[in-house]
C-alpha cells in the first residue's frame, strides 16, 4: 500500500512535533493529574483542557525537551481550576495539599515515566486470577458491587484485594527501578 | 507508613474513604512528604491499570464483534427459515400482477374523469346564477385561466 503525499512526516510541521511530544508524555501527565482528582472519570475532563492549553502554548516553548515541565504547570493551573469548580464534592483535596501534590510531582516527572513503563512489566508478572481481576475492576463501566457479586465476594474484600494489588505492584516499580539504577 | 496510613490511600483511590478517614489522610498528606509521594504512586498505578483494562476492554470488543467480512452474516427473521423462499416469491408475484392490472385498466377506463365529466356539470348547473360559478355560457368567461381547470369550471368572481 502507497502512501499518500498527507501521511509522509512532514519535517517542522508543529501539529505533528505537538502530537508527538503529547502523546509521548501522556501516560505521565495522565498520573500526574489522577494524584490530585478524587474519580478517575474527571481526569479525562482537565486532561482534554490541558492538551488544549498546551497546543496554545506550544509557539512559546523553546524546546522540546521544556515540554514535560510546561504541560505540568497547564496541568496544575487546570487541577486548581478543577478544584475551585467542585471544592464542595466528596473526597476534594484541600487547595494546599493540591499546591503541593503538583509541585512534588514536576520533579517527579522523568521518573514517572521510568516507572510507567516499569508497570507494563509488573502487571504482567502478576498472577493471571489477580491481574485478571484487577483489570476487570478497572474496566469502563463496572460496578464493583456487581463484580463482587459475580466473584463471590464481599464489595469490602474486593477493595481490599485491589489495595493489595496495587500495593504489589508498587513494590514490584520500586524494585525494578532499583535494580535498574543499580546496573547503569 | 503504617498500614492504617495505607489503607487511607488506597481507600482516597478506591472512592470508599469516609468523611473522618479522609480528614486523616488530608492531615497526613499536609504534614508527611512521604506519603503524597506514596499517593502519586499510587496514582501512576491507577492510570496505568485503568488504560490497561480500556485497551483490553476495547480489543475484547473488536475480537468478540461479529465481523461483515469473512464470516457469512445472515440478516434474515426467524421466520424466514420456516417458510422458505417460495411461497414468500408467490405471494409478491401476485401483488406485482395485480399492480399492472390495475394500472392497465384505470389506461383504458379512467372511471373517476368520466364520473366527473357527466356529474359535474349537471351539479354546477343546479346552482347557476350562485356567486362562484356559471358553466352555462364558458365563452362568456372574463376571468383568469391560470388555475389550468376545466372550461366549465372557470369561476366568476363579480
Amino acid at each position: 500500500m502507497e502512501l499518500a503525499t498527507t501521511d509522509l512526516p512532514r519535517p517542522n510541521d508543529p501539529h505533528e512535533d505537538f502530537l508527538r511530544l503529547f502523546m509521548r508524555h501522556e501516560p505521565e501527565l495522565r498520573a500526574y493529574v489522577r494524584a490530585c482528582l478524587p474519580r478517575a472519570e474527571d481526569v479525562d475532563d482537565v486532561m482534554q483542557e490541558v492538551s488544549i492549553v498546551a497546543w496554545r502554548r506550544f509557539p512559546m516553548l523553546a524546546e522540546a525537551s521544556q515540554f514535560p515541565r510546561s504541560a505540568c504547570m497547564i496541568a496544575r493551573y487546570e487541577i486548581l481550576k478543577f478544584r475551585r469548580a467542585h471544592a464542595r464534592d466528596r473526597l476534594v483535596l484541600d487547595e494546599d495539599i493540591m499546591e503541593k501534590l503538583a509541585e512534588e510531582g514536576t520533579e517527579e516527572i522523568s521518573r514517572r515515566h521510568l516507572q510507567l513503563s516499569a508497570l507494563d512489566d509488573c502487571i504482567a508478572k502478576l498472577p493471571e486470577e489477580r491481574r485478571e481481576l484487577a483489570l476487570m475492576a478497572y474496566a469502563p463501566r463496572t460496578l464493583m458491587k456487581e463484580l463482587a457479586a459475580r466473584k463471590g465476594r464481599t464489595e469490602a474484600s474486593l477493595y481490599q484485594l485491589l489495595a493489595r494489588i496495587r500495593q504489589e505492584l508498587l513494590r514490584c516499580v520500586e524494585n525494578t527501578l532499583a535494580l535498574e539504577a543499580h546496573t547503569s | 507508613m503504617t498500614s492504617h496510613e495505607l489503607d487511607l490511600l488506597h481507600g482516597y483511590f478506591n472512592g470508599n474513604i469516609g468523611d473522618a478517614e479522609f480528614a486523616q489522610l488530608q492531615s497526613l498528606l499536609r504534614e508527611n512528604a512521604e506519603a503524597r509521594r506514596v499517593l502519586r504512586d499510587l496514582a501512576a498505578i491507577d492510570t496505568k491499570l485503568q488504560g490497561a483494562a480500556i485497551t483490553r476492554s476495547t480489543s475484547v470488543a473488536l475480537f468478540t464483534a461479529p465481523s461483515s467480512c469473512g464470516a457469512r452474516v445472515s440478516h434474515r427473521p426467524a421466520w424466514f427459515g420456516r417458510l422458505g423462499w417460495r411461497p414468500l416469491a408467490a405471494c409478491a408475484a401476485l401483488a406485482l400482477a395485480g399492480v399492472l392490472i390495475r394500472g392497465m385498466l384505470v389506461r383504458h377506463f379512467p372511471t373517476h374523469t368520466r364520473i366527473l365529466a357527466r356529474e359535474l356539470p349537471a351539479l354546477i348547473d343546479s346552482h347557476s346564477g350562485s356567486l362562484f360559478a356559471d358553466v352555462s355560457t364558458p365563452e362568456t368567461n372574463t376571468g383568469s385561466t391560470d388555475f389550468l381547470l376545466p372550461t366549465y369550471l372557470n369561476i366568476h368572481i363579480p
